[in-house]
């Protein structure tokens, strides 16, 4: 394949390459389904999203053509990608630790007192505190 | 025999093709960059008008001449207006669309017809934001926080579909640019090689097409609450409101680098040629436009250390914040730097550069300040953060703005604006905006809380005179807005190259036919190349 | 998108043109993932807060449609890359063929989707504040529902606008607009296709397999 900007969309497999993909795509599928069932809990969620990663490359790769396109489609994707974890990371990063540290909690009124969050959550029920009841102090 | 570069053979873009119709059916970049024009600036005096009703309530401290829910309904149009349908594409959209093609020597952008469909995208948008104003408008503030968003009596989904609808017009817009740069750049034109602005432009494009969705969402979400309680965010259903603003600030706070990035495009074209010199350092700049546009992702929780999210998150949020700053650190002395030792003419769009300088800065240190957590807990949600966001925004942004309008008023039009009311209402704008804007950092450091009605009467002179700066800059602005219409039809022909800048776009006539370019231009003459003799393609400067 | 023969003014080749397209729409599949992002992060939150809730709350999914679903999908992302081969070898009839199983296979999907919130309605299993589930009245049960709404509703309306522009596509390949050098409409096509079907992978495991 030639170095300088394809002329056309030449990366083009041949049909059973597309197949062979699909043959992997029906077997990882399946196999997620057993997963489930044998692994559980946290590292179920690890495992799953593991073999939804390995399908997703082969759709990108080879039936989205990214394997054998142009460099600057490759940059594109993972870029998106690179946003979309740092969203979902940056979310957990807080309602993770929350439990750990709780938030600022400013009143009004006399001043400017800094009062620890658990003074304020302390009334509040396991219910009512999702992401985890505040450490006291 | 070819013509010379700037003698006209085609008509220019304003008068191939005549009638309405040509218009609004146009595909031509140059065009769709004049209607967005109109577009924006009729937005900008929309905004302006509601700030002005705002600030002139404001002079009483106590009930005044409209009621406290119009009061919420107006700062609530006032953001929304300002922030969606002027400052997010008014230099993209409007000097963005008619200069990127021109700078990377192409004929038009990489999708002519999405272009158009960009600007009518735009007008849907306004149209739905503009029936919620109608239908009394939203009281939540242009942030939609939940749960109030979700639980107010006024209609808030028009008005947030109306932005979701607006940032749809966006994303087209960004896509179309991160293309063109990648894809349409004449034969010898390397990266390195382009004017600064559309480096800017391509940093604030990535921004566009990355965030822009997330806003999206998080407004469907506000509306579907809103409209069939959905309850995301509902805490009775188990949700965190906190997560709203989660998403919310994930694109709005690298929109205000969608704001400001584009100004410092700007800036950088107008320093090089009123100083007649090569940047001091181009890659400074280039670069650190992307590196604002990267970093500036990772800040977004600096607008929610007080909302609940926990000291850990808040203190990373914190620390990043502050490295944002060094790049536009970096540029700001690259631009003083390029000054240094050049030959500077002092006209209007450089008296917006200076202003630029002073306001941007000011306000900067001030995005220091408030990025430090341990004082934010005590500015959030007063004037302080107000002042500081308005003096980026107006300070930077359209000061900026201001000065692109002036300096690419004679390619745009073919005409000269009058300098003498150039500066004088330039001076007006500055002078009135210092008025408005000090006395709001002084009056949130006293405790003066944002979005109320009343304020106690200790914090009343320092209003009054906020008050009359808004008016001032009102009529700095509307000075503005006079003499430029007036110099459409009255102003003094420009000749092509009206600066003497070695920049792309003067290389053509002004006003530029229809294809950009009568002769294409030579990139191994730079647009910053001072030091050489201006290349042939290029007229020698007119008064 | 043109099979037109001459570039548009500012190219210099229809090749550039086409090249540029497929740029463009790269992008605008970026932008995608960022939409289906918001949605992606607030169910990590939210299983994070309610995981046992989560869990019951998927025993009521129904794994059967989900994982047919899955297959159905998958095997219509096939087809298209298929599709597209044939385009390339210049068979035209095989083509709209193809075609025309990926519509069937994507209205499949739509289809079940449809079957299964008819089922979920009619046990009370509603968005939001219209949650009217006995079984499960939990705080995080309500959430994983209302997630599982927005997240496949989002999905299937992307499915529904994929099938609307690969009918589109179908007519004018059957028309003879497509030759086997230029197809550039297929393409882009077949690349929002197969996101959608990218999408659903993620969606899957997340929706149906919580263990």
């Amino acid at each position: 394949m030639m170095k300088s900007e394809p002329t056309s969309d030449e990366y083009a497999p041949a049909a059973t390459v597309y197949v062979v993909v699909w043959i992997a795509l029906v077997a990882l599928a399946t196999l997620t389904l057993f997963a489930s069932r044998a692994v559980t809990g946290h590292w179920g969620l690890v495992v799953a999203l593991s073999i939804a990663t390995a399908k997703a490359v082969l759709v990108i790769a080879f039936f989205m053509h990214l394997a054998g396109g142009r460099p600057l489609h490759r940059i594109v994707f993972i870029v998106a990608i690179g946003f979309v974890l740092l969203l979902v990371l940056g979310i957990l990063a807080d309602v993770g630790t929350r439990s750990l540290a709780g938030p600022y909690v400013e009143t009004r009124g006399t001043g400017t007192t800094v009062r620890a969050a658990s003074l304020v959550r302390a009334e509040m029920s396991e219910a009512d505190a999702p992401f985890g009841r505040m450490p006291r102090g | 025999m070819t013509p010379a570069p700037t003698e006209p053979q085609e008509p220019d873009y304003l008068r191939a093709g005549a009638g309405v119709r040509s218009w609004l059916t146009t595909t031509d970049h140059k065009r769709i960059a004049i209607m967005f024009f109109v577009a924006t600036t009729v937005a900008m005096m929309l905004g302006g008008a509601f700030a002005m009703l705002l600030r002139t309530k404001l002079l009483t401290p106590g009930p005044g001449f409209i009621g406290p829910l119009t009061y919420n309904r107006l700062f609530t149009l006032h953001g929304v207006v300002m922030v969606f349908l002027f400052m997010i594409p008014a230099i993209p959209s409007v000097f963005g669309n008619f200069l990127v093609p021109m700078m990377v020597g192409a004929k038009d952008l990489a999708f002519p017809r999405l272009n158009l469909a960009s600007f009518y995208v735009y007008l849907a948008g306004a149209a739905l934001t503009l029936w919620g104003m109608i239908h009394g408008g939203a009281d939540t503030g242009w942030t939609f926080y939940a749960p109030y968003a979700t639980a107010s009596p006024t209609d808030v989904a028009p008005i947030a579909i109306g932005v979701f609808v607006l940032g749809l017009s966006a994303i087209m817009t960004g896509l179309n640019f991160i293309v063109t740069t990648h894809m349409l750049r004449r034969k010898g034109l390397r990266w390195h090689g382009m004017p600064i602005f559309v480096w800017s432009i391509y940093a604030t494009s990535i921004i566009q097409v990355i965030a822009t969705p997330v806003l999206g969402l998080s407004v469907i979400l506000v509306a579907l609450d809103h409209a069939l309680h959905m309850g995301m965010f509902d805490p009775a259903l188990g949700g965190d409101p906190v997560l709203f603003e989660h998403l919310f600030w994930f694109y709005s706070h690298p929109a205000v680098y969608i704001m400001i990035l584009p100004a410092m495009g700007v800036i950088s074209e107008i320093v090089p040629t009123f100083a007649k010199k090569n940047q001091l350092s181009y890659n400074a700049l280039a670069y650190s436009g992307l590196g604002i546009a990267f970093v500036g992702f990772l800040t977004w929780g600096h607008h929610l250390f007080v909302a609940g999210i926990s000291q850990f998150d808040a203190a990373i949020f914190g620390v990043m914040s502050m490295f944002v700053a060094i790049f536009s650190a970096i540029k700001v002395f690259t631009w003083i730097g390029t000054l240094y030792r050049g030959s500077i003419t002092f006209n209007t769009p450089m008296l917006y550069f200076f202003a630029f300088v002073y306001l941007f800065v000011f306000g900067g240190m001030t995005g220091i300040a408030v990025a430090t957590t341990s004082l934010d807990v005590h500015w959030h949600d007063t004037y302080f953060v107000v002042a500081h966001f308005h003096f980026i925004m107006i300070g930077g942004t359209l000061t900026a703005y201001l000065g692109a309008v002036h300096y690419w008023f004679p390619k745009m039009f073919g005409r000269m604006y009058p300098e003498r009311w150039g500066l004088f209402s330039a001076a007006l704008v500055f002078v009135g905006f210092n008025l408005t804007f000090v006395p709001q950092f002084l009056l949130g450091n006293a405790g003066m809380p944002r979005r109320y009605y009343s304020y106690p009467v200790r914090f009343h002179a320092l209003n009054v005179i906020s008050t009359c700066g808004a008016y001032l800059l009102g009529l700095g602005l509307l000075i503005t807005l006079i003499y430029l219409v007036v110099a459409l039809r009255t102003g003094a022909r420009a000749a092509a190259n009206p600066w003497g800048s070695r920049g792309f776009e003067w290389r053509t006539p002004s006003p530029p036919p229809e294809h950009n370019f009568i002769v294409p231009f030579d990139p191994t003459h730079g647009p910053y190349a001072y030091d050489e003799p201006p290349p042939e393609d290029i007229p020698a400067e007119s008064t | 998108m043109t099979t037109a023969t001459a570039p548009d003014i500012q190219y210099d080749s229809l090749d550039r043109q086409h090249a540029t397209a497929r740029l463009g729409m790269w992008v605008f599949l970026g932008s995608e993932l960022l939409l289906f992002a918001g949605l992606l992060a607030l169910y990590a939150a939210y299983r994070f807060a309610y995981p046992a809730e989560f869990r019951a709350a998927a025993a009521h999914a129904n794994l059967a449609i989900g994982t047919v679903n899955t297959y159905v999908l998958i095997t219509s992302s096939l087809t298209m890359a298929l599709a597209i081969h044939a385009t390339r070898g210049g068979h035209r009839s095989r083509t709209v063929a193809l075609l025309a199983i990926t519509i069937v296979l994507g209205l499949a999907f739509d289809v079940l989707k449809g079957v299964e919130y008819a089922e979920h309605l009619s046990e009370g299993i509603a968005p939001g504040h219209y949650y009217a589930f006995d079984a499960l009245p939990a705080h995080g049960a309500v959430l994983y529902f209302t997630l599982y709404y927005l997240l496949t509703g989002l999905h299937a309306l992307h499915v529904t606008g994929g099938i609307c522009v690969l009918v589109w596509l179908a007519l004018r390949a059957r028309r003879g607009d497509f030759t086997p050098r230029s197809h550039l409409a297929l393409e882009l096509g077949g690349l929002y296709w197969h996101l959608v079907d990218l999408v659903w992978i993620f969606l899957w495991p997340l929706l149906y397999l919580i263990q």
